[in-house]
């Protein structure tokens, strides 16, 4: 492996060792955290926002492929999915379907 | 049920939709990691290691964009606290006298908010000494159909036609919009959700490689603040 690879390598693993650190506090704490403390509630609020900001941007300003799409082909795509979750009686796998495929065929039919 | 019982119906409720909906989750995850220049090596790594999909997807998206190790590593350290909670609500179900305790910590290291969900569902028609087998069995499970839908996907980002490799790319936002927002409830959390929705692509527009701490962070502690009295 070349340089770069042995510090993405590095990257991974301390990536997974610092993921872990969560999953082995939560396994030695369950029996002594107070879940209505303020510390904790603030650490929710921070996990909750951190992966909806991310999802957010992933949306709104893609980067790689999705970044050929339009704005209003990813947002009608959001819709279409939340839409047909919601008729689908909350079945998150043809809503995900519905939605993913809306992105390609807005592009086949020229739309957005 | 014997454990050998157990762990096949743990088995069993994983293979279905389930693995049907991180495959395709997963598969997505392989293909964007190839587009954006990532080795199957790493992709393959990232799955087994970090098993966590909104901290992989952070680690090739800030990769990608050039953020510093330390920056990318305290994103995916602070995305994955949310196993905090899911650990510790269910740790105390999984509890049998003379368990030894690594045995916690490995389904510490297999947990996700997949197997969190199936199992808490499972828990209250379940012996105590079922529970472990099965949970083991289910996440073990998913965590394999996770690794091999990201060789799969990495292996067919090349070869998938354009349309429907832009499909599974775009599933992964839209399943953690769908799971994120099913089951809202209180203010705490819809707030966190929308203010980091906010913050997150605000940040980004001036600061790119810190855009999801620095977003997280702000989003989060105002709606922790907006909410602070409120115990609902």
């Amino acid at each position: 492996m070349t340089d770069n690879a042995w510090v993405l390598t590095a990257l991974v693993l301390a990536c997974a060792a610092g993921s872990y650190v969560w999953r082995g506090l939560g396994v030695w704490v369950a029996d002594r955290i107070d879940v209505e403390s303020n510390w904790f509630r603030w650490i929710t609020c921070v996990a909750f926002a951190m992966i909806a900001g991310l999802m957010a941007r992933v949306i709104l300003l893609p980067v790689g492929e999705l970044a050929h799409t339009s704005l209003a082909q990813r947002l009608a795509g959001v819709a279409v999915a939340v839409l047909v979750f919601r008729i689908a009686r909350r079945n998150l796998g043809v809503g995900v379907l519905a939605g993913a495929a809306t992105l390609p065929v807005l592009g086949f039919l020229g739309w957005g | 049920m014997t454990p050998r019982e157990a762990w096949r119906a743990g088995f069993r409720e994983a293979i279905g939709a389930p693995s049907w909906l991180l495959g395709i989750g997963f598969i997505g995850f392989g293909s964007l990691a190839q587009s954006l220049g990532f080795s199957l090596l790493h992709a393959a790594l990232s799955t087994v290691t970090i098993w966590a999909l909104p901290g992989q997807l952070l680690l090739v998206e800030m990769h990608t964009v050039g953020a510093p190790f330390v920056a990318i590593l305290l994103a995916v350290t602070f995305s994955s606290s949310r196993f905090l909670p899911l650990a510790v609500t269910l740790m105390p179900h999984l509890r049998v006298p003379g368990v030894p305790a690594w045995r916690y910590y490995a389904a510490g290291q297999v947990l996700a908010m997949t197997s969190w969900a199936v199992a808490m569902r499972r828990f209250p028609t379940q012996e105590r000494p079922e529970r472990l087998p099965f949970f083991l069995g289910f996440a073990l499970t998913m965590w394999i159909v996770a690794l091999l839908c990201t060789i799969a996907g990495y292996a067919l980002a090349g070869s998938l036609p354009g349309p429907v490799r832009l499909a599974f790319i775009f599933a992964n936002p839209l399943y953690f919009v769908l799971i994120l927002t099913a089951d809202l409830r209180g203010r705490m959390v819809p707030l966190a959700l929308a203010l980091g929705a906010v913050a997150g692509p605000l940040v980004h527009l001036v600061l790119p490689a810190w855009s999801v701490i620095f977003g997280g962070l702000a989003g989060g502690t105002a709606a922790f603040f907006l909410t602070r009295d409120r115990h609902d």
